[in-house]
């Protein structure tokens, strides 16, 4: 098919389902690489004893830690929290959460129930933080990020009836082959499509799009294969499946909802995901096992100051009392720069600007337990990702422990940026909850009467961060940003083209370590 | 370009006048109260906006609405702010609010952690929660704010943009026989006095302003070590390096000291003083302005800082110039 470039075939998307469809195919067909890991850094030569300070016990912290204690460094670690991970978190029966200005939250999950936070699906080309959990003995499952009978909703379409993922999916990818054939049987694209290549195209859309030989999208048994019946196959006197009616096409465009359907195959959300078995923190404990030792915690960073000949930081024990002062060779500093724009350093030039201009964006999650898990009992979805243009964004469901008795805790929603993000953060806990279960309610009637206990985390009423992920207008500081600046080298996912993703922060400090050892051994 | 009135009420209002509280140029006071503790029954009033999710944005148009559901997340319902490991900063009480230029800048740009909310309020919105702080909050300073300072402060369109760079002069011209006599430009000095600042001046909508960024001083002795007083000198002549700095970058963009207008000075107490050097920063600054060659004056404030970026700044200064 030498003329149907990728091209040539966006604009044929374009030009029978029009600029939406362009844009969603487009997305679907995303240029972003997976990750540039290519396993740990050789840190080759005697760094003699020299001393690495490390500011910040998150991935990127930990990560600097155990590969430079093995190249031959001292080192030592300052945490303001009185654990690992940072943001790699997990909140479980009887942990507490007290944002700013908030009351304290004590989660009363049921015992082994959990959420995350902060980070909670590792997409499976995140070699980075895949091959650390390898080498940490952290255990992963599948993380479910597309489950087809997971929903769909949009307050004014199908009259605020949530659909589910598979209809709208397959017939959305129906009608639009259908239109795509019909334009190729009837010549109108001649100038794309040789006529050797016509008939094989024509086979494709019928195959992809499930059409019948004269090229339509109908109700039939074929269909609802993929659609699903109105009476399931089955076994005996009624056995026999009952083909399903496709939804109108005008009325699926008119929905919106195709808006949720790229998201599952954009590259960071592909099948498959993962997830640490129990917990996100999982990660953070497999690195705490291998560091702990040389993690002091409850150290707040007051002061970073460095010279020709090291670094000095001076930082208040928020636990014991006093201030203290720990000097070394070289820091890598992992703090977020919504914190360290507010301590006295002498950082210069473009990591100066950029340190202190970044801000932090702000996002927001529920982890909403239920008496039963009602949505695998009276829904039949096991895992996944509900969709909704509601302010909560979208209900996850676990992707472990199914068909367990007793409560089950779902992810009750999501905000990411935006006004959304905002308007929540200003709520205080228990008013955002009430809003997380009258919105989830519109989807899952079950929501009032099975709701028992929730927790919800706004990021910039988190203490230790501010916000959920450092923001870049644009990248022009950036190369400036990520250079060692005389004794300091900073990391963390601020400083990747992964920002907010485990793997930027763990790539991130693996470059830094590497710039920053060859500048030891090499000067 | 968008036709354009400039509002410099916060020049004129600190023209000629000496900030005596320590002030901070940061956006984080040393007065921030730490609000961790505070339990939230008394945080929240029980009239509390709750926010409209039906609408994209905000819909609030008032100012208190738009506060308690916006600000408040951060800057904390009674706008004291919070601590962890930062802070949010006080709103209460802080005396940057005394000008509306300066929140209204913050609120639609962001600085540092504050992220950039221009995108969710229309100017109505952004004066309605800008007339609110001043005015609440533990503060009562007169409502200064206007919708043209507003559309101001938000950032050029790329058109705007595009616009301009047709209008400053693209290959390196002759110094122009007008330099000297800006036109439209009024400048208004002081009555009954011969202190060398303005008390006002005038811009035309159309002249195009030049902001420089702050500015600070050069290292005068390369052998002195970091934190010798030698390094960048004193006030004076920290002063007097960095207004070299700026005229140069002046010069760079085809502008001199006669072409500023309006001047921010920050100013930290010397090692062992109480106070700024204030007559040292008087010293720097009268080589620069109202000088045979350079007669022209600024409108300009001085303030006295906790701290610069750098522990041995005792001076950063920022300056807006206006092209001939």
């Amino acid at each position: 098919m030498t003329q149907i470039t990728r091209r040539n075939l966006l604009n044929m998307i374009g030009t029978v389902a029009g600029g939406t469809a362009m844009y969603h195919a487009m997305a679907a067909m995303g240029h972003a690489a997976p990750s540039s890991y290519t396993g740990p850094p050789k840190l080759d030569g005697d760094p003699q004893g020299t001393k690495v300070l490390i500011l910040g016990a998150g991935l990127a912290g930990m990560t600097a830690a155990l590969e430079m204690r093995a190249a031959g460094y001292e080192v030592e670690i300052l945490e303001f929290r009185e654990k690992a991970g940072g943001r790699c978190w997990t909140l479980r029966s009887g942990d507490e959460f007290t944002g700013l200005g908030e009351k304290k939250q004590t989660v009363d999950f049921a015992e082994g129930n959990y959420i995350n936070p902060g980070p909670w699906r590792i997409p499976h080309h995140h070699y980075a933080v895949l091959d650390y959990c390898r080498r940490l003995n952290v255990p992963l499952e599948v993380f479910v990020q597309q489950n087809f009978n997971s929903y769909l909703h949009r307050s004014d379409a199908y009259d605020g009836k949530p659909q589910r993922l598979r209809e709208i999916e397959t017939d959305y990818r129906g009608h639009i082959t259908e239109l795509l054939a019909k334009a190729v049987d009837q010549d109108k694209l001649d100038e794309l499509v040789t006529p050797e290549d016509r008939e094989m195209l024509l086979e494709s859309l019928r195959s992809y799009g499930v059409l019948d030989d004269q090229n339509e999208y109908v109700k039939s048994l074929q269909t609802s294969e993929y659609r699903g019946f109105d009476r399931r196959p089955g076994g005996g006197v009624d056995g026999a499946p009952i083909a399903s009616d496709p939804m109108d096409p005008q009325q699926i465009i008119k929905s919106g909802l195709w808006a949720h359907l790229s998201t599952h195959y954009s590259l960071q959300h592909q099948a498959p995901m993962f997830q640490p078995v129990g917990g996100m923190d999982g990660i953070a404990k497999g690195f705490e096992r291998e560091v702990g030792d040389l993690i002091t915690y409850h150290a707040k960073v007051v002061s970073l100051q460095q010279d020709d000949e090291g670094v000095t930081v001076t930082w208040e024990d928020t636990q014991g009392g006093g201030q203290r002062t720990s000097t070394a060779d070289w820091c890598v500093c992992t703090i977020p720069f919504s914190i360290l724009g507010q301590i006295d350093h002498n950082l210069s030039g473009d990591l100066a600007t950029v340190v202190d201009t970044m801000y932090y964006n702000g996002s927001v999650k529920w982890g909403l337990e239920f008496k039963r898990r009602f949505w695998e009992q009276d829904e039949h979805i096991y895992g996944g990702v509900s969709y909704t243009d509601q302010a909560i964004s979208e209900i996850s469901y676990p992707s472990t422990g199914y068909h367990s008795e007793g409560p089950g805790v779902l992810l009750g929603g999501y905000t990411w940026r935006g006004a959304n993000s905002f308007k929540f953060n200003a709520m205080s806990p228990e008013d955002r909850i009430k809003v997380a279960l009258d919105q989830g309610a519109k989807i899952h009637p079950q929501y009032h009467d099975e709701f028992k206990t929730g927790v919800t985390v706004s990021w910039h009423k988190v203490p230790w961060v501010l916000g959920c992920g450092g923001v870049w207008e644009n990248r022009d500081q950036y190369p400036g940003a990520v250079e060692i600046d005389n004794r300091v080298v900073c990391a963390g996912e601020h400083l990747s083209y992964l920002p907010a993703w485990q793997e930027g922060a763990i790539l991130s400090s693996l470059d830094a370590i590497s710039r920053l050892h060859d500048k030891v051994i090499n000067g | 370009m968008r036709k354009q009135t400039r509002v410099f009420a916060a020049a004129l209002l600190f023209a000629g006048s000496i900030a005596n509280a320590q002030s901070s140029n940061e956006i984080v006071g040393d007065d921030a109260a730490p609000n961790v503790d505070t339990p939230m029954e008394e945080a929240i009033a029980p009239d509390r906006h709750v926010p409209d999710f039906g609408k994209a944005g905000y819909s609030a148009t008032d100012g208190k609405a738009l506060y308690e559901s916006l600000c408040a997340g951060c800057h904390m319902p009674d706008g004291k702010g919070a601590i962890g490991a930062g802070e949010y900063p006080s709103l209460a009480g802080n005396d940057l609010l005394l000008s509306a230029a300066y929140p209204i800048y913050l609120i639609i740009n962001g600085q540092a952690a504050m992220p950039s909310l221009g995108h969710l309020l229309d100017d109505e919105q952004i004066l309605a929660v800008t007339d609110y702080i001043q005015t609440n909050l533990d503060n009562d300073y007169e409502t200064d704010g206007t919708l043209e300072l507003v559309a101001d402060s938000r950032p050029e369109t790329e058109e705007e943009m595009a616009t301009e760079e047709h209008a400053i002069p693209q290959e390196s011209a002759e110094p122009s026989a007008k330099r000297d006599t800006v036109a439209n430009v009024v400048r208004h000095g002081l009555p009954n006095s011969d202190f060398p600042i303005l008390q006002a001046v005038e811009v035309p909508a159309d002249a195009t302003l030049v902001y420089l960024s702050g500015t600070v001083p050069q290292v005068l002795d390369d052998s002195a070590s970091e934190g010798a007083p030698e390094r960048f000198g004193d006030t004076a002549a920290q002063t007097d390096s960095t207004l070299t700095s700026i005229r140069s970058k002046l010069e760079a963009l085809e502008l001199g000291m006669g072409d500023v207008i309006k001047m921010q000075v920050y100013l930290v107490a010397p090692d062992g003083q109480d106070s700024m050097d204030f007559s040292g920063f008087m010293e720097g600054y009268t080589k620069h302005f109202g000088t045979d060659a350079q007669p022209e004056l600024p409108t300009r404030s001085v303030f006295e800082v906790a701290g610069l970026a750098n522990p041995d700044w005792l001076v950063e200064i920022e300056v807006v110039a206006v092209r001939p």
